[in-house]
């Protein structure tokens, strides 16, 4: 399933940089930034991506109540086949990578967000002096 | 009219309303108003989506917008307010039309065909600037903000000379 991270400023640039230095592979992944796009620009932007090629899509954004995520869910209304994640962060990307041409959209979507999820943690510091 | 913000921005709700004005100031309602959105429930039902529950989000048509805040005004809801218009031509058409608003940010307006860059990430067209010296002339204040903490440029600056002075 081909992706798509839209999100504010540089940050989907940012986040496919930093997981391919962790897991190198090609990926169908594409990056859209909202930088400087009107919100009628962006739907637009993202319909001509969906519209690229046929078959189950999967975009990702930073913030689903932001620009991003609201032009997410424009264009995609009335496509079946296309998914939206919102909260994208690296263990997500790291795990879309890792995972999207193994296995099947629902059990990658699954896979997705709880790596995502779980990635959001209260790390145990030893604190005792040494 | 003292509103909480009278802000034109062509992403309408989103991120930087919600976050970066709603939350530090206190907003409670965000009303926007705007012709084309106001008569699709699709669009609606987006915008909606991306509003928490504790805040409230109406959509309104221009020819409705004072008689709405007049009413908000009356109960003191005002000043939780956050007004919305996509762009300048609206906001003139409040200002003008007797809506008591007397301060306008804008907060976004975007790349677009005709629209040249007057502050880092603010663009304007010919129209534009047009409306945004109607609304000075009408008596509002007028300044370019993202959101409420971040770089402030009052319009005149950008603008030159509006007629406005003495």
């Amino acid at each position: 399933m081909r992706a798509l991270l839209v999100t504010h400023g540089e940050l989907g640039d940012a986040l496919l940089e930093s997981a391919r230095l962790i897991y190198a592979v090609e990926a169908p992944i594409s990056v859209l930034s909202n930088a400087s796009l009107g919100l009628e620009d962006l739907v637009a932007a993202i319909r001509g991506w969906l519209d690229r090629e046929p078959g189950p899509a999967l975009i990702m954004v930073d913030v689903g109540g932001g620009s991003c995520g609201v032009a997410a869910r424009a264009a995609a209304t009335g496509r079946p086949g296309t998914w939206l994640l919102a909260g994208a962060n690296l263990p997500m990307v790291l795990t879309y990578l890792s995972h999207h041409g193994q296995v099947g959209p629902d059990d990658l979507l699954s896979r997705l967000l709880d790596r995502a999820h779980n990635a959001v943690a209260l790390l145990e510091v030893d604190d005792r002096g040494g | 009219m003292t509103l909480l913000m009278a802000r034109i921005d062509d992403r309408l709700v989103h991120g930087q309303v919600i976050v970066g004005c709603c939350e530090p100031l206190g907003g409670r309602r965000i009303l926007v108003c705007d012709d084309v959105v106001s008569r699709d429930s699709v669009r609606q039902s987006l915008f909606a989506a991306a509003v928490p529950p504790d805040i409230e989000v109406e959509f309104l048509e221009p020819a409705r917008c004072p008689a709405r805040l007049q009413a908000l005004s009356d109960v003191g809801e005002n000043a939780v307010t956050i007004l919305l218009t996509r762009d300048c031509a609206t906001m003139r058409t409040l200002v003008e039309s007797g809506s008591g608003i007397d301060r306008v940010v804008v907060g976004g307006l975007h790349r677009r065909p005709g629209a040249v860059e007057v502050v880092e990430g603010f663009h304007l067209t010919e129209a534009d600037r047009n409306d945004l010296v109607a609304l000075i002339r009408a008596g509002c204040r007028v300044a370019f903000q993202s959101v409420p903490g971040a770089a402030e440029v009052g319009a005149e600056t950008v603008l030159g000379d509006t007629g406005t002075s003495p």
